[in-house]
């Protein structure tokens, strides 16, 4: 079959592969008109395509032909072992009432934001208590020239019995 | 679906491998997976297309980790380099006589066996055209391919089969 070359022009080696797709039923248009005439002429592969066939049948009687095998017979694992995993998916109804969630997320914030406002200020080190004063603020910094500025700490009376410090300090 | 499909599956692992209780053992390991896998199954494929995937990938897993030649050792030493002579390998004069039964008995088991000289991926496709009859874009899709591909793999995996079945000439 090599080689040979059939009164169309075209070689059976050239059309090999498209032989195997034509017994397959698997071709179409002009590439399956040509295997056709190719096949009319050359006896070589007529008989390649009966082979291919042939193939087919045989593998499928020898398959066919293999005893019936009794699954009920297979050691199946325990039904907990063949439980599909729990598909995790977050249904959208679970987000139609947000508002619970929104709230604790606030409590949290408010909380956490009430916790920075109350926390008394460490008090630095190097400072003079000058005078008991009351005061909103923690800290206050009074501008001086361009090389001092006067810092005032405040801090809680009750807790830290000194109220106040001042010194210089560079910009 | 292990009622439904147990059978089919066996048979295309049976091809596939070749030996009974390999096929009965990665066919029930299929249909675990298979099972584990069902709530993956979102219904864009068909459940036979998924299922044969299931299968043939169970199976292919298992030939390329066990990619043993001993059966087909004496027909590559026959072939030499291994290349298929399209001269030889013409089957079809051998289906008339008495003993066509036998001889087509012994071409299945012969076929069975030479299969696994193919490439797995070559095995695959003709298992699923042969045994399944699926068509070249069923195939494509359940071995993850084009269909070009799928045409090459069932030439060049016949054409190795007709020359490792060259003996049946003279039955």
């Amino acid at each position: 079959m090599a080689g040979q070359i059939s009164m169309n022009g075209d070689r059976c080696e050239f059309l090999a592969p498209l032989l195997s797709a034509y017994a397959d039923d698997e071709l179409w248009g002009a590439d399956r008109d040509r295997v056709g005439r190719h096949l009319a002429e050359c006896g070589a592969c007529r008989a390649t395509l009966a082979s291919y066939r042939l193939m087919g049948e045989a593998l499928r009687d020898a398959v066919s032909a293999a005893p019936a095998r009794d699954f009920s017979a297979i050691t199946w694992p325990p039904r907990r072992v063949l439980t599909p995993p729990r598909r995790v998916i977050y249904h959208p109804s679970r987000w139609r009432d947000p508002w619970p969630v929104l709230a604790g997320a606030a409590a949290l914030i408010a909380f956490l934001v009430g916790v920075q406002l109350v926390r008394p200020v460490a008090r630095p080190s190097n400072t003079v208590e000058i005078e008991q004063l009351d005061s909103a603020e923690s800290v206050m910094v009074i501008p001086g020239d361009e090389e001092r500025m006067t810092i005032i700490w405040v801090f809680d009376a009750k807790d830290q019995t000194e109220s106040i410090g001042q010194g210089p300090a560079s910009g | 679906m292990v009622e439904r499909h147990r059978q089919h599956a066996y048979y295309v692992a049976l091809a596939l491998v070749g030996h009974a209780e390999t096929a009965m053992d990665l066919t029930q390991d299929a249909f675990l997976r298979a099972y584990e896998a069902i709530a993956r199954f979102r219904g864009d494929a068909k459940f036979t297309t998924w299922l044969r995937r299931i299968v043939t990938n169970v199976c292919l897993d298992h030939l390329r980790k066990t990619e043993h030649r001993t059966v087909v050792a004496s027909y590559d030493e026959q072939l030499g380099s291994g290349e298929a002579d399209p001269e030889v390998g013409v089957l079809t004069s051998h289906r008339e006589g008495p003993d066509t039964d036998v001889a087509r008995k012994e071409l299945g088991s012969a076929i069975v066996s030479a299969l696994s000289a193919l490439t797995p991926e070559q095995r695959t496709a003709f298992v699923l055209r042969e045994i399944e009859g699926l068509s070249y874009e069923d195939i494509a899709k359940v071995m993850d391919c084009a269909t070009g591909t799928v045409m090459s793999r069932l030439f060049y995996g016949r054409r190795r089969l007709q020359a490792l079945l060259r003996e049946f000439r003279e039955l």
